[in-house]
């Protein structure tokens, strides 16, 4: 049996989905979710192998909602939204269909779930990067926190530190754990702001209140908190070309 | 650019003004020179049809001159001009005359003619140009308001007609999904969404309605909105009745609406009210419109048209850009719209 999960916030565009879902027997849906929020909980709880999923939704969007979501299922974006539609299919998404949705076009949506399913799992890696590069460029990431999602605003950010496979996100609340790579924040947090200062460490400019000499050709940088950041040989000059010193 | 060749006045008076002159002209040798009534007929004839066809020629020339340098050139001109067109008369009037008293006058007048012939040209000549550069000036100036206008006027089009493509799909969605499980409510909703587009396309055409022609377009789209979003959506419209026939601009509360619904509906989870409040003022209306809003959401993309495009129509239509205020308390987002009577 195939487990999936509804996830829209009109109840209407789910209803016709199970209604044409009524074909495909070998599919049970577990569950059906209004929001991302619902959407995360219900994953969690019921492990789908396959999941629908509106964009934009309340809250936090489609996309910000897969970040939150591990192991990551079979995703087929149902929405109005076009604009996505080729970074959905550039990063693996099993398809993508525009609403008003035709029952044939959903069918053969997912019947390339079905015939995918017996190789290999899809790749999502991909599919996570370029969401996630949509959603920090909206100025925020969401994290979960225990079963809680927060949505942290970029401003908020104090720094980035690499932590084992994770990346840990600091803001003045505390630290949240993003399970990224120190480069990908690197290449999509706005360069004139944020600027990784060392292998481990990626430093929210606005934060530092002084840099001090350290060991040899390392620095440190004094956070308005008073906490130390390390600053490597190469972090230094790019802190000094971007602040002018 | 050369200067425009039509002239200055029109055809009848400046003939009758040649006359005149030309009589005048002849009076005037026949009463301070004493020459014959004949001879002082054909004199002043020649001689200022000559003149004129040089002041012609002379408004031909200037129309092909070049921007600088116009007053030399033509200061030149009007001097060749002024000695050949009466050295052309004086030949020509001393083939037809050959009274020796009067051809004796004629050579002594011809200083005199010259200078005339000289201020005559140069005069024109010189009006001529001012009046074409005049005329350039108030042309251009037509032109750039009737640019002006017809910018304004495409640019009020677009804003009125700025429909959200994805209420569009969605609520074509949702009558994909009606027609399934309820087929009678599919066809209401067909209903409302073609009386919506119709009035929607109609009135972008139309640059003012009344308040209460607003209403109705507006019930039409909440009535849309509630088939997709009623579990969620409960709206309270409050509106002086007072204001029916109150001229507004057209189609400005439903993207303030749609704005409030959609920061309302993706803001935040579960149920929201949405409150359009619309208010008779000492002099117009004013409406608020609220809706609830999370103060730790940052707002995602895809904000699309909203207050700014209705700002750049207020203003266009009033020239005010104090028309437009917004509120936020930690929970509430609220729109206040002021709208003056219609100019």
């Amino acid at each position: 049996m195939i487990k999936a999960i509804l996830i829209d916030d009109e109840p209407l565009s789910r209803e016709i989905l199970k209604s044409y879902l009524m074909r495909f027997p070998q599919i049970q849906i577990a569950d059906e979710c209004n929001d991302g929020f619902e959407g995360v909980k219900a994953i969690q709880q019921h492990q789908p192998d396959l999941i629908f999923l509106d964009i934009q939704m309340p809250k936090i969007n489609g996309f910000e909602m897969l970040e939150l979501v591990s192991p990551m299922p079979a995703v087929i974006f149902i929405t109005a939204f076009d604009e996505f539609a080729l970074k959905a299919f550039e990063a693996n998404a099993i398809d993508y269909l525009l609403k008003p949705v035709s029952e044939d076009r959903f069918a053969k949506a997912v019947q390339k779930f079905l015939d995918k399913t017996t190789q290999t799992p899809p790749a999502t890696a991909g599919l996570l990067d370029t969401m996630a590069q949509s959603t920090a460029q909206n100025n925020r990431i969401v994290v979960k926190t225990g079963s809680k999602v927060k949505i942290i605003p970029v401003h908020e950010i104090q720094y980035l530190e690499a932590d084992d496979d994770f990346v840990k996100i600091v803001t003045a609340e505390g630290s949240f754990l993003k399970n990224k790579t120190m480069s990908f924040y690197e290449q999509t947090l706005d360069a004139q702001q944020f600027v990784r200062v060392h292998r481990s460490y990626i430093l929210h400019i606005s934060q530092i209140t002084k840099i001090e000499p350290y060991q040899k050709e390392t620095h440190l940088a004094i956070l308005r908190n008073g906490q130390q950041i390390p600053v490597s040989k190469t972090g230094y000059s790019k802190l000094k070309t971007i602040l002018g010193i | 650019m050369a200067i425009s060749k039509n002239l200055p006045v029109s055809r009848l008076p400046l003939a009758g003004a040649v006359l005149l002159w030309t009589a005048a002209y002849a009076a005037g040798l026949h009463y301070f020179f004493t020459i014959a009534w004949e001879v002082a007929a054909t004199d002043s004839g020649l001689f200022n049809l000559v003149t004129l066809s040089s002041v012609f020629l002379l408004y031909a020339i200037i129309g092909y001159l070049p921007r600088t340098g116009i007053f030399q050139i033509t200061l030149g001109v009007a001097v060749v001009f002024a000695f050949l067109s009466q050295w052309l008369a004086q030949q020509a009037t001393a083939q037809l005359i050959t009274d020796p008293a009067y051809l004796d006058f004629l050579n002594q007048s011809m200083p005199v003619r010259w200078a005339m012939g000289f201020v005559i040209l140069v005069s024109t000549g010189v009006a001529f140009i001012f009046y074409s550069r005049w005329r350039e000036v108030a042309e251009a100036q037509a032109r750039e308001t009737d640019t002006r206008l017809l910018a304004r006027e495409a640019e009020l089009h677009k804003l009125q007609l700025q429909l959200q493509p994805h209420f569009l799909f969605n609520s074509l969605n949702s009558i994909n999904a009606l027609i399934q499980l309820k087929p009678d409510q599919a066809r209401e909703m067909v209903q409302q969404l073609s009386d919506f587009l119709r009035l929607t396309i109609s009135r972008a055409d139309e640059p003012w309605i009344t308040f209460a022609q607003e209403l109705e377009y507006l019930k039409t789209y909440l009535a849309i909105e509630k088939v997709r979003f009623g579990h969620r959506l409960e709206i309270n419209i409050q509106a002086d009745n007072m204001l029916n026939d109150f001229n507004i601009p057209t189609l400005v509360l439903q993207p303030l609406l749609e704005n409030a619904i959609k920061f309302g509906l993706y803001g935040t989870t579960g149920k929201i009210i949405i409150q359009l409040i619309a208010k008779q003022t000492d002099n117009g209306m004013q409406v608020e419109i609220t809706n609830p809003f999370d103060a730790d959401m940052q707002p995602s993309t895809g904000s699309g048209f909203g207050l700014s495009g209705l700002q750049r129509r207020l203003y266009l239509l009033y020239a005010r850009n104090d028309l437009m205020q917004t509120q936020r308390t930690p929970e509430m987002f609220t729109v206040k719209l002021i709208i003056p009577p219609r100019p």
